[in-house]
């Protein structure tokens, strides 16, 4: 959150965005209740539209930096953060 | 007689050439040996030598490194007293800063207090409208209030923070943030007001999102003032063109244009409401979890 809050929620160039392996959205929902999760979430009933599923690996958590055309460009959250600090 | 002495010199001269030869091959082989050795003596001198030579440049290099690295604890030292040095100073600075923003809010209070009863000939504002003879009653946060019109038949009236003329906002100090932020909300019937930053208007269902600061408040758009609907209606408009010139820009994404719309849901309250995203960005980070 504190990484959100620092390096992606004032930075135009980036956007972050939960995808939720959480089987409900109700399940979702409490979690992100929870913790007051700023940022946007793809639920379990759009994770075919949204074109993200192809990225999931068999673990979690998992970040990714990927830029505007699919290219992955970073994995695990202290290479992907650190990148984003160059964007 | 005589024959046997013959063999037996002949056998003794053969013998003693034996002997002869014998001592000369061990002669030879000793000298033969004798110069190898001395020829290895030689090398293994050369290798000695140049041992001891590595050794010192080895004892130099050492010596070098130790220097070098109490010349790095030195520097090392330097630049935590700097860091703490630019530290302070920083902190020095930050409170100056506050300090200086204390200042601008006190003098700007009082440069808008003193405000009341200020006179101006005339004030045009940036949409046309034109007042004379004025006379100012308040200056807000949420704009200036002020008689105008001839003595006698003086009437009230108020513009609001985005019908400032120049020299207004100059004179009683309005910063861009406070332009942009703060906006007033009257309900239709004037007897309500709130301020507050504009955040979103849902066509659908007519409510208009409004950020004061602390929370988020909803109006239904029919419940606000004319003067409010109107500036909504030309947000709106506004909002629309940006937001088509946007999606223009997220189909051309292999990622934007599958989530740009209907896709994505984001917390607000206690539910998820789906969120169209708002611009184009150039990278993605997707975080993938779950709450178990």
């Amino acid at each position: 959150m504190e990484s959100f809050n620092k390096k992606i929620a004032t930075n135009d160039k980036v956007e972050f965005i939960h995808f939720s392996l959480d089987r409900t959205s109700e399940a979702a929902l409490k979690w992100a209740k929870k913790e007051n999760f700023p940022w946007a979430h793809v639920l379990a009933d759009k994770h075919a539209e949204s074109g993200l599923k192809k990225y999931a690996k068999k673990f979690v958590p998992y970040y990714m930096l990927v830029d505007k055309d699919g290219k992955i460009l970073a994995e695990g959250s202290q290479a992907v953060f650190a990148m984003v600090d160059d964007l | 007689m005589k024959r046997f002495f013959s063999v037996r010199y002949l056998v003794l001269v053969i013998a003693g050439l034996a002997i002869a030869y014998h001592f000369h091959i061990t002669r030879k082989r000793f000298v033969d040996g004798n110069a190898q050795l001395k020829t290895e003596l030689s090398d293994l001198k050369g290798e000695w030598i140049e041992l001891r030579l590595k050794e010192g440049a080895t004892a130099y290099a050492k010596q070098e490194l130790i220097k070098v690295n109490k010349e790095m604890d030195r520097l090392s030292d330097e630049a935590a007293q700097i860091r703490q040095s630019v530290s302070v100073e920083q902190l020095a600075i930050e409170s100056l800063e506050k300090r200086k923003k204390a200042l601008f809010f006190e003098y700007r209070e009082q440069v808008r207090r003193g405000a009341k009863g200020m006179r101006f000939d005339e004030m045009r504002t940036p949409q046309g409208k034109h007042y004379e003879n004025i006379e100012i009653i308040k200056v807000g946060p949420d704009g200036v209030s002020f008689w105008h019109g001839a003595a006698g038949s003086a009437s009230g009236s108020g513009i609001g923070l985005d019908e400032l003329p120049s020299e207004w906002v100059k004179r009683f100090m309005f910063t861009k943030e406070e332009l942009e932020w703060a906006r007033s909300w009257t309900s239709a019937d004037g007897t309500k007001t709130a301020y507050g930053k504009f955040k979103s208007y849902d066509e659908d269902t007519g409510i208009v999102t409004i950020d004061d600061g602390a929370s988020k408040l909803l109006f239904d758009i029919d419940k606000l003032s004319v003067a409010n609907r109107k500036w909504l209606e030309k947000q709106a408009l506004k909002g629309k063109a940006e937001a088509v010139a946007i999606f223009e820009e997220l189909d051309k994404q292999v990622i934007g244009s599958k989530i740009k719309k209907g896709v994505l849901s984001k917390l607000e309250g206690d539910h998820f409401f789906d969120f169209t995203m708002s611009n184009a960005p150039d990278y993605y980070v997707v975080y993938y979890s779950a709450s178990w």
